[in-house]
């Protein structure tokens, strides 16, 4: 029991620390810099996003229509800049991003909609307006390059991204350990009439964390675009399950009660890790799909296995 | 008095068919609404084609309804479809029909057992494990096709989706069949009582004496055999496949089951309503393309029809309490497991 623990605790440090050395023996070229730097470029959008899950999922439910949310952002961005410029677009984005979430979590605690499939129905809702906002074609910002800055910019020859990433784990960790918000969401995770009955205000901190979500994956839709210089609404299709899938490898309970912020960002960095490799040895996308899907298996089944085992012992 | 007491037994006859079944009034509105307003739908043909898109979505319902009434959602079958439909069409041209069948049956099986034996043996969320089983299925379909459409056109293949018989679309009579043993499966058979059963209580499932791990498995066997006949009828329909012609089908059928007033709660579903609830669906969708709604807006209007049907099936209060008022809601009753 006491290595499970154990395991509970830090095995995705180990499990991460296992696949970089797999992939630095299969690959060298991984260690390099500019690799690194490049990977953890990448992986910013899926971290980013991956915190507010952290959330969400602590709190037991689940945010599907982050993959749309992440695409509209792109659109609003992608048409707006040419018309009131970067600073005010941005603002906007994210306050789109605070409405979609406003919207998911009003249609959750109001209309009592489970918390999946209110957000899967959101998320075809999410997808068809952004089509709508952009006729279904590439919105480009090739002429504005302003927006660079979110990807290519560096401070102190640190990337941009990287520092977003940064200050947002640190922000959202000074959050999950020390305020009072976050012992309502573990609480509502654990058992949510409880909660209710000691008089936590339920349907506002799960409007609260379903807008900490969706501001998370505008922020990540923010870095995509900027990267890209599009809009389109095809992007983010699976995004929502690369999320949870490194969340739930970071060691957040399914069940909720209890969340890993320091899991997710390894669980995230893993991920990148290991698409970095295998583009790195050549394998082709759909191998990649594959792969990806065959490792979120993995994590959830033993995560459920270890939840059933905690279940029988009690 | 003869009189009055003959038209209160009709009276009472009229509400008793009608009572619970919101969504056979709903349709009956809607094909009133479409008869006056659109001259298209003043041709026996309009409502043929209906029924013959109704089809496609109803039949994969069926096991659905299954899914549902036990409490869990199989999303994983719109990857599924992609996946067997592209297989259909490769092998189709040399082993013939039937063995095609019986294949694709037996892979649809497998493929349920596995997304049965994620849910029930390993606890997971089902809707969690099915969208991770859907990914794989995707991916392994974009890999056996190579990303290219696959397609297989021969006449007496693609018959099954595409012909009449007696007027009547073929594909609609294979779905009425369907939804009539599912329902026998469902009422008369003990199978379907354990199901019902099982989607009222688990525990207390359980402590009867029922192997709630063994139906969990064989309704999510159910839905991988109900898909897998979709697939062909859909692959024989377009006589071409490829990994992501479906996407969005889990929704629709999801969308169909619970607009049936199959409750997300579990324990309560009738295939009836099921099969009722997939040709509304279906007019929706031809009346939007009559009305020129674009293919954007209609996404959005069947993710406006999604949250409207959970938030009733899921027991939303705001709107089941403006609905009351109209008597469409199913007022709940206390269920009769046994007659």
């Amino acid at each position: 029991m006491k290595f499970w623990n154990l395991w509970d605790k830090a095995g995705i440090y180990i499990i991460a620390i296992i696949t970089l050395l797999i992939f630095a023996i299969l690959t060298p070229n991984i260690l390099t810099i500019t690799n690194i730097i490049n990977l953890l470029v990448q992986v910013s959008m899926v971290a980013i996003a991956a915190a507010g899950m952290t959330f969400a999922i602590t709190s037991g439910s689940f945010d599907f229509s982050i993959g749309s949310t992440l695409s509209l952002t792109t659109c609003v961005l992608a048409i707006n800049i040419p018309r009131i410029g970067l600073f005010l677009s941005v603002i906007l984005a994210l306050f789109v991003g605070v409405i979609l979430g406003l919207i998911n979590g009003i249609i959750i605690t109001k209309f009592k909609v489970q918390t999946f499939v209110a957000t899967l129905a959101t998320m075809i809702i999410y997808r068809g307006l952004s089509s709508i906002y952009t006729h279904g074609q590439d919105a480009s910002l090739i002429n504005f390059r302003q927006i660079k800055m979110f990807s290519n910019g560096e401070i102190l020859f640190i990337p941009t991204p990287i520092i977003i990433t940064i200050s947002i784990y640190i922000l959202f960790y000074l959050i999950f350990k020390y305020s009072l918000f976050s012992l309502f969401v573990r609480s509502i995770g654990s058992n949510e009439r409880i909660a209710r009955m000691i008089g936590i205000n339920v349907d506002k901190t799960v409007i609260y964390i379903f807008i900490i979500t969706a501001v998370t994956s505008v922020i990540g839709g923010i870095i995509q675009t900027s990267q890209l210089l599009t809009g389109n609404a095809k992007f983010g299709v699976g995004f929502e399950l690369e999320v949870i899938t490194a969340t739930i490898l970071g060691g957040t309970r399914l069940s909720g009660g209890r969340g890993n912020l320091g899991g997710t960002l390894c669980a995230a960095i893993m991920l990148g890790i290991i698409k970095n490799g295998l583009n790195l040895l050549g394998i082709s996308d759909n191998y990649q799909r594959l792969i990806t899907g065959i490792i979120l298996l993995l994590a959830l089944s033993t995560s459920g296995v270890m939840e059933k085992k905690k279940r029988d012992a009690l | 008095m003869e009189n009055i007491t003959w038209k209160d037994s009709l009276k009472l006859k009229v509400k008793s068919i009608l009572e619970g079944r919101g969504i056979l009034v709903s349709l009956i509105l809607l094909w009133v609404i479409f008869f006056i307003t659109n001259e298209n739908f003043r041709r026996i043909d309009s409502y043929m084609s209906i029924l013959r898109e109704a089809s496609f979505v109803g039949v994969a319902a069926i096991g659905m309804t299954f899914c549902i009434i036990i409490k869990a959602m199989d999303l994983s079958i719109g990857a599924m479809v992609g996946l067997l439909a592209i297989i259909t069409l490769s092998i189709v041209g040399n082993l013939g029909l039937i063995t095609t069948i019986v294949i694709i049956l037996i892979f649809g099986g497998v493929f349920g057992v596995i997304n049965g034996f994620l849910y029930a043996r390993l606890g997971l969320p089902s809707f969690i494990a099915t969208l991770t089983m859907s990914y794989i299925y995707k991916s392994i379909a974009l890999i056996y096709s190579k990303g290219k459409p696959i397609q297989f056109n021969e006449k007496w293949f693609t018959v099954i989706g595409n012909g009449n018989f007696l007027g009547i679309p073929v594909p609609f009579i294979i779905f009425i069949g369907l939804a009539i043993l599912g329902s026998i499966i469902l009422k008369k058979t003990i199978l379907g009582r354990q199901i019902l059963a099982t989607g009222n209580s688990e525990n207390a499932s359980y402590l009867s004496g029922i192997d709630v791990l063994k139906v969990k498995i064989i309704v999510f066997a159910m839905v991988g055999i109900f898909t897998a006949i979709a697939a062909i009828l859909i692959s024989s329909r377009l006589w071409s496949a490829n990994a992501d012609m479906k996407s969005g089908y889990e929704f629709d059928v999801i969308a169909v089951v619970v607009l049936g007033g199959t409750s997300l709660k579990g324990g309560k579903g009738s295939m009836l309503d099921t099969a009722i609830a997939s040709v509304f669906f279906a007019s929706i969708y031809t009346g939007m393309n009559m009305f020129h709604i674009g293919a954007y807006m209609q996404k959005v209007v069947e993710g406006i029809i999604l949250v409207v049907a959970f938030s009733r099936g899921g027991g939303g209060e705001l709107i089941q309490s403006k609905l009351k008022e109209n008597k469409i809601t199913n007022v709940k009753k206390p269920r009769r497991l046994y007659k």
